[in-house]
Order: C-alpha cells, then structure tokens, then sequence
C-alpha cells in the first residue's frame, strides 16, 4: 500500500480538494483506496471564517479510518469492520467500508505514533493507495506516510512572491537525502563515529540555549554524524552549527524527517541555517524521507468584510507561475486543470514503485 | 494518581480561565506550573520537559490565523517526542470537540467549560457533564403541600359553597359524564395498542357524541380542518420519536424552582414531536397539549393520527400515545381539559396515556371559554373524580382575566374549584396569571411595574391557602410584541418574578407567539427558554423588591374574593352564581357560555354514567 500524505502551508490551501480528485482519479482507474484524516474535516462552514468549505465525498467501497463520532453525521454509511483503540475528541477510530457513497465527517488520529498505528490497520484492507488528509499547517504525522503532497496558495499569504520563496524553500528541504541503509536514528541527541559508537545526551530536542553548544563541544575528529532525532529552534541549531563551524567536513548532520524541520514554520530561515553547514564542508541528510510529488497551489483566500469574512482571490495563473519557477516538483492548480495530472503524478509513481510497497523505504 | 500539569496560555493576555482551572487542579491534589503569556511555542515545549509534565492545558483566544498557531504547537509536541507520553488539551473561547480535532489535540475546551472538566481530562477520567451525570428528575409541581387555609373566613365561605354544590350536583350527568366513565371502565390503553377490539366501548360510545363526531364515528368523516397523517409523515413521526434522545439541561440556577413549561400544539403531531425535542433540548421540564378550540365545543373525540389543525393539536389517543412516547422521561406532560364539553374524558384519557398534569376550571370554563355552567359544572365534577384516581394534578388557570374580569372574580372562581378539587380528593394547583390585563390597563394597577400588581397576586393566594402556585399561562401575557427581543425579554423578567417569589412552576411563551400569524418556529422557543435560563442566573437566590403599593393590592385583592364568596352563597350557589355574574360580568367581558346548553340529566336513568 502506497501511503500519500496531503498537507497544506495553512487553513484553506486546497488540502480536501486535492484529496477528493486523487479519489476520483483512483476510481477512475478501478482502484480501491483508503482514507483518513489528522484533523477534523466535514463541516460545511469554516470553524474559523464562516465561509463555506468543500466536503469530501467517498464511494462505495473506500475503506476508511474514522472518529467514532463522525459517522452518525455522514452522509456516507460506514460499516465498522476493526476497532483501533485510539481516542480522539470526537471518539475512538474505528475502520470501516463505505457501503453508501455520500459525504464523510473525517476526524482520525492526530498524532504521529497514532497515525502509524491506524495506517497498519488500513494497509490490511488490501487497498493499494491510502489517503491521508491534512490539517492546517500541520505536517509533522504526515512522517508517517510514503509520499506528500504539499497544498499551498494565497490562504498562506497574498504576496506571490513570499509564497513562491517558501514554497521553494520547503520543496528543497524535501529532496534531502536519506541515511544509507543500516543507519538507526537513536532516541536522543547523538554523535556516531565510523565505527558505529555513539555517543548519547539527555535530550531528544535543542531548544534551550546552552544546550547546542555543550553537543558542539564534545564533536571531535571521529565524529561522522550529528543525529538529531527531535527537534531545535533555529537558534540552538545556529548554535551547534557555528559551534563546530570548521569541524564539519565529513561530518553530518542527520534530522528526523523534514516534517520536523518545518514544525517550527520557517523553512526558509531552516533552509539557510543548512546551508551553512554544507559552507563549512559538512552535509545533512534525513533519517526517515519522504518524497514530494507534487505542489498544488489554490488562488482562494478568506479576506474581511466589513462584517464576515469573504471570499477572495489572486491571480490564479500569476500564483502558478510564480510557484512554479521555484519549485522543482509540478506544480498544479487542480481547481483549474482538474485531477488529470495529480493522477498521473500519483498514480503513476505507484506503478514506478512496482509492488505497491510504497516509495518511502 | 496525582499529576503534574502545565498551564499554558498561548496569549497575548488572556490566563484567566487557567488561573481558575489552577486552582480546582491544586484542590484535587495535583501539582500545576502556571507560564506567563506569551510565550512561544518552543518555550512551552522546553518548559514541559524542564518540570517532566504529564499534561499541558493551553489556552488561546480563537481569530483568523490562530488556528495555525495552535496547529503549529502540536506539530511541534509531535516533532519533540512529547505526545507519546503527554497529553494535550486546549481552551478558549470558540474552541469545540471537533475544532480541538482538527487542530490535533487530545481535548477541547470551550466557553462554560467547569473547573471539574478540566480535573477530569488531567486524571484521565471520562467527564460527565453534570446534566449528564445527575439527570434531571421529573418534578411533582405539589409535593409537600398541605393544602391548609390559612385564611379561615375565606375557608369557611369556601366550604359553604362547595357544599351547595355537591348538593346540586347530586344526581346529575351529561353526555360528556358517560364517554367518560366509558372511556374509564371499557377503554384501555394496551389492549388498543395491540389493536384488540373493545366492543364494550366503541359499541356504545357514539352514542353520546354529538354533531363531529358522531358523523366521525358513523361515517368516518372528518373535522373538515383535519386529515390522516400520510404513511411517509406517520414513518418520519415514529422515527422521531423512536431515535431523538436529548440530554436536557438545567434552566434553574441555585433555586430548585421555578418548573420551566412550555405550550405545544402546532396542528401536527409530527411537527409538535420537533418541537418538543427542542424544547427540551434548551432545557424545558414540561410541555401543555393545546388543542383546536373547536375541541371544546365538540361533545366527543375523535381517533387516529390526525393533523392540518391550525390553533391546536386534535385530542386522539393516537396523537397522544406517539406525543407521550417521545417525551424525555424527565419531562412533565400536561393534557389541557379545563374549558369544553370534553372535559371529563380528556382526564381519563391523559392519565391513561401517562400524563402527570391536567387542568380544569369551572369557572374560566363557562365564562371564557363558552361552555354552559351547570354543563360544566358537572362534567369538571367528574373531571376532577377521575384526575384523583389518576393521579394528576392540574392548574386551575384564570384566563377569564384575560376576558376582562377582574383578578379578585378570577381568583374567587379559582379557590371555589380548588376547594371542590379538595374536597374530592384532588391536587389542584393555582394558577394567576401573569398578565398586562385588561383590568390593569383600565385601573392603573401596572402603570409604574409588573411587579407589585403580579406579585401581590401570589402573595394573596399564599395569604388564603398553603398550596402550590404556577403562574402562567404564559407568563408576560399581553406584554410581547412582534419584536422577539423584546419578547424573551419580557418573559425572562416575569419568570425572573416568578423565581423571586419561589413558585413552582411557571408556562412561558415562545417569542412570536403572540404575533406570529401563523406557526410557531423553534427557534423563538429557544429565545425565551435561553432568555429565561439567563434571568434564573441573574437572580440566583436574590430576590425582587416590590414597591409599595404590592401590599395595597394584596388587601384588595383579598377584600375582593371575600366580597365575591359572599355574593355567590347570596345568589344560591356556585352554579346560580355563574350565570348571575358574580364571577365576572357581561359588563367585565364574561358571557355565561352556551355549548352544551340543555344536556345535564338527572342521572336515575343511566346509572353507569358516572365515576
């Protein structure tokens, strides 16, 4: 089972969208396919703007993840088939088969180690592709999943060019290499030599001051690889990095997965922090990749009225354009070239990785 | 197993509903970090690891782009490894079950969320609202009520004429009388369910209808207002009433009363069900049956699922039976019967059916309500029998004020038809209403206030007799207008009286009920209910203060229903009196009424046609 991650730069980027046309796609092309969720999705007004939200529609057939809670308030009749065990405020997830197509109130796991476990129980349906449809901004359980789509657009911000840069700044963070095989990331800060020792901290994360530079202090000539298996703040990175500064030549700088270098929102800032380490001859990979495949941009944007928000837009070619000239992967507007290509993106790349096994590892 | 809890506020300013939070947490024993504001997300995690927390509570006043950030703080829990072993809640105002879901955190709390939520969520405890957890129980509006005069004239006039009635009354019936004893003896409610034939009654029963219903029950024919539920209309009714269960809240606010009624009778049963579930939804403890008024002229009922009535729902036992089944079991049900030539039956029907209230008054009855006297006057003999045996109290309301008659006339018929309903047995419960009069209009009395006029009407009634008062019906009658601000409004300051005065229930209206030209929406119901339960709070266990002219008309009031009981005894009795006007005139706007004219027979001649 191939697992796709779809997630958005913010609120209103076109995440549901994007995941309804793969959907389409997939049935289109006799393929059965599972779905889930990290948030809440089914209402029809924003919680946060009031205006209207596209729902997702589900066919016969889909096997899906859901919040116990979810499933008296859809459209579509779920039959529940296996029970998960993971709690959420809207109750346990459960997975079942859509025996009635209609529209579906998604809300699953939300956290990382939870998405995991539900996505074990849907890779039993035999479905080949799973879905998971974001949140937010949020991206970190998306780890979870074998390959990303990135939802982007003027909810993010108006300023095409801003968007552009960080858009391009995220889709490079994405083509960091992986570790070569047999590398285990350890469950807290580490320094490994070639031999295979390690030397390990207290700490998981860099987030106090200080900390960075008690990990720079103690690199020395054998160290190979700086595993960070949580997270840092760009200061505590700014600092390990600046506290090795010469050292770094074959040394490098191993990070959980891109997702948890974009948790903290600026990857452009993140981006530039790991270009310095490859200026000082050092490298970066990441332990767990996950391949982007494509960029979908949406031209809608919430803007105040003069009592409720209202619905706006930008230029939808010039939002393409500008996104597309930094980001290497395609870029699409599904609202306005529909779901061909995102098929063909998606659906495609399962048949490149054979058995459906998934691209990710 | 105390825990350690990080309080969070993730907000320019706002930690008070953490401080709050802090100290329930630190009550029940766990151990609490309260942040500054403001903080950002990467501090709050660092903080979380520094004080090994196993909770973190963040608060964050909800706008456009917060969302983001709160989502971004979760990533970041997630990122750190933190979410395996801590569990994360947020709160603030605008924050839901299904917000907290999308932003990834384990719980939600919003605006009214309880210290004891919050307790719940640190010890992993699955909360219970409290109206959840203490469900509401059904209220009996008379308990502990002696009914003891405390006024000893008064209740020594009372008797007197009580007696001269039960001595008129002696051998008198009437076709109304029969149905009923038919519908007590023959008539019952699980045979009918299973759709046995009870010959006993429908053999005879048509017999003692008249007009309607004896073409209804020889011809099929209906009211011509009426028509049979379609089969898609009775499916979508017993679905409502097999599958919508409400967790009904509590309108009252530290005083254990007032009751919280409310009138339904749309026309439909099908819409009335709807209504009813919303109702008691926003935390209604009963509901009244209105029925057509055509329903008070019509000697006998009807049966069958039957709707497209316009100022009421049609009695049958179906649309009974099916009305009952949908009600919570906390909520008290009242059948009206007090005005019409159906009076009798309509008791035994409801306490078959499992009503817990009725309600009967003679006097509103036969001069406001257009029923002849001494008609009424027996079928609410046999009335009040049959709501002893089964068990039902009722009001005797005193909408003949609403005629014009004068509250101290109003209030002399109620006392009479309580003091009957005492003698036989019965639980009646008083009712004055609480209204802009015509008599106020035209005397003054509520010139100034509301209050001192209302007020003093429950303080005289309590003067006379210990007995519960229920003012309705509606409360604030004549004081709405088309605004339905206005009205909630007007309802919530009478029922903010109401609570003031520590009665036990009160009917309140919806908010276009008395302009809405047509039928009734749900949602001005839940104006007044909502309006209602805002002016409990208010009050809480403080009370109004009358002006001084409340005790000036306490003592008229009560000189006046002294007067009155006198007349009625000088004019012969209750029934004489009636039709004399010593209850209310014609000049007051009161007619002796007519239906039924003529049909009370002595009762030598059906000797099985009594209780």
């Amino acid at each position: 089972m191939l697992t796709l991650g779809i997630a958005g730069t913010a609120k209103n980027t076109g995440k549901t969208t994007t995941a309804t046309l793969v959907m389409a796609q997939a049935l289109r092309r006799g393929i059965s396919t599972g779905l889930t969720g990290i948030g809440f999705d089914g209402e029809e007004l924003d919680n946060v703007t009031g205006l209207p939200k596209p729902r997702i529609l589900v066919e016969r057939g889909t096997w899906v993840a859901v919040a116990e809670g979810c499933l008296a308030v859809s459209e579509a009749r779920v039959e529940p088939a296996v029970r998960s065990g993971v709690k959420t405020p809207l109750g346990e997830v459960v997975i079942g088969e859509v025996r009635t197509r209609g529209r579906l109130t998604l809300a699953g796991p939300n956290k990382r180690r939870e998405l995991r476990l539900v996505l074990d129980l849907l890779a039993k349906t035999d479905c080949p592709l799973c879905l998971v449809d974001g949140a937010l901004n949020r991206i970190v359980p998306m780890v979870e999943t074998d390959a990303l789509i990135l939802a982007t657009g003027a909810a993010r911000t108006t300023d095409l060019d801003r968007l552009a840069a960080e858009a391009g700044a995220v889709a490079a963070l994405f083509a960091l290499p992986g570790v070569p095989e047999g590398v285990l990331m350890p469950p807290v800060i580490a320094l490994g030599t070639a031999d295979g020792r390690l030397e390990q901290f207290s700490q998981g994360s860099l987030l106090e001051t200080g900390a960075a530079r008690s990990v720079a202090e103690r690199v020395s000539k054998a160290t190979t690889a700086i595993f960070l298996p949580g997270i840092a703040t760009e200061q505590c990175l700014a600092e390990l990095i600046e506290g090795i500064g010469p050292r770094w030549p074959g040394k490098a700088l191993v990070l959980a997965s891109v997702p948890h270098i974009l948790a903290f929102g600026r990857p452009r800032e993140f981006g530039g922090l790991l270009d310095a380490v490859r200026g000082y001859g050092g490298s970066v990979a990441v332990y767990r990749p996950l391949p982007l495949l494509a960029v979908t941009v949406n031209p809608f944007h919430p803007e105040a009225g003069p009592q409720t928000m209202r619905p706006a837009y930008v230029d939808a070619i010039a939002l393409e354009k500008a996104v597309r000239e930094k980001v290497a992967v395609p870029v699409i507007d599904v609202a306005r070239s529909g779901g061909g290509r995102l098929g063909e993106i998606v659906l495609g790349q399962r048949k490149e990785s054979g058995d459906g096994e998934g691209i990710g590892g | 197993m105390k825990k350690k809890v990080l309080l969070a506020p993730l907000d320019p300013v706002h930690d008070v509903g953490l401080k709050m939070i802090r100290r329930g947490l630190r009550d029940a024993g766990h151990e609490t970090v309260l942040l500054a504001p403001d903080l950002a997300a990467g501090e709050i995690i660092q903080a979380a690891f520094r004080h090994g927390v196993d909770i973190i509570l963040v608060s964050r006043t909800l706008g456009y782009g917060v969302a983001e950030i709160l989502a971004g703080f979760i990533d970041l829990a997630d990122a750190a490894g933190l979410r395996d072993s801590v569990r994360i809640a947020v709160g603030g105002m605008a924050v839901t079950r299904e917000l907290a879901a999308e932003l990834g955190f384990d719980g939600g709390f919003g605006p009214g969320t309880t210290v004891e939520e919050a307790t719940a969520f640190v010890e992993g405890r699955e909360f219970l609202p409290a109206a959840e957890r203490a469900v509401k129980s059904k209220r009996d509006l008379t308990a502990g009520y002696s009914y003891r005069f405390r006024h000893a004239k008064i209740a020594r006039l009372l008797e007197g004429v009580v007696d001269g009635y039960l001595a008129w009354m002696d051998g008198k019936t009437s076709p109304g009388a029969a149905r009923a004893a038919l519908r007590d003896e023959f008539w019952q409610v699980e045979p009918w369910l299973a759709g046995a034939r009870q010959d006993a009654f429908y053999r005879r029963y048509p017999e003692y209808c008249g007009g309607l219903a004896r073409e209804y029950w020889a011809t099929g024919k209906l009211h011509p207002k009426t028509r049979v539920l379609t089969g898609r209309e009775r499916e979508t009714m017993e679905n409502q009433v097999r599958d919508i269960r409400i967790q009904a809240p509590q309108l009252q606010h530290a005083r254990p009363g007032p009751a919280v009624l409310t009138q339904y009778g749309t026309g439909c049963p099908l819409m009335d069900v709807a209504h009813i579930k919303v109702v008691e939804a926003w935390g209604a403890d009963g509901v009244v049956h209105f029925d057509p008024s055509w329903g008070a002229r019509t000697e006998g009922l009807m049966e069958g699922f039957l709707t497209h009535q316009e100022d009421g729902t049609v009695i049958t036992p179906e649309n009974l039976h099916r009305i009952k089944q949908s009600l919570e079991p906390s909520t008290i049900w009242q059948v009206r019967a007090h005005r019409g030539l159906n009076t009798a039956e309509t008791v035994v029907l409801a306490g078959k059916l499992g009503a817990e209230l009725t309600k009967i008054n003679i006097a509103y009855g036969a001069l406001g309500g257009g029923t002849d006297p001494a008609r009424l006057a027996v079928d609410a003999y046999h009335a009040v029998r049959y709501a002893a045996k089964y068990n039902l109290a009722f009001d005797v309301v005193t909408n003949e004020e609403l005629c014009g008659v004068p509250a101290y006339k109003a209030f002399a018929g109620m006392l009479i038809t309580a003091a009957i309903a005492l003698r036989l047995g019965a639980r009646p419960i008083l009712q004055p209403l609480f209204c802009y009069s015509p008599e106020v209009m035209i005397s003054g009395q509520m010139e100034d206030n509301y209050v001192n006029y209302n007020l003093a009407k429950v303080r005289v009634l309590r003067e006379i007799i210990e007995a519960p008062v229920w003012p309705g019906a509606p409360i604030g009658f004549l004081t709405h207008t088309e605004d339905r601000v206005q009205s909630a409004v007007t309802t919530a300051l009478h029922a903010m009286l109401a609570a003031s005065l520590d009665v036990d229930a009160v009917t309140i209206a919806s908010s276009d009920e008395a302009y809405a030209g047509g039928p009734i929406t749900a949602a001005s119901r839940v104006d007044t209910l909502r309006a209602t339960r805002e002016a409990f709070r208010f009050l809480g266990r403080a009370a109004i203060q009358p002006g001084n002219l409340a005790e000036f008309w306490q003592h008229r009031l009560l000189a006046g229903i002294e007067q009155v009981l006198e007349d009625v005894l000088a004019a012969g009795g209750f029934v004489n009196a009636m039709y004399q006007g010593m209850l209310g005139s014609r000049e007051d706007g009161a007619y002796p009424g007519r239906a039924g004219t003529g049909t009370v027979r002595e009762r030598d001649r059906e000797a099985d046609g009594s209780c």
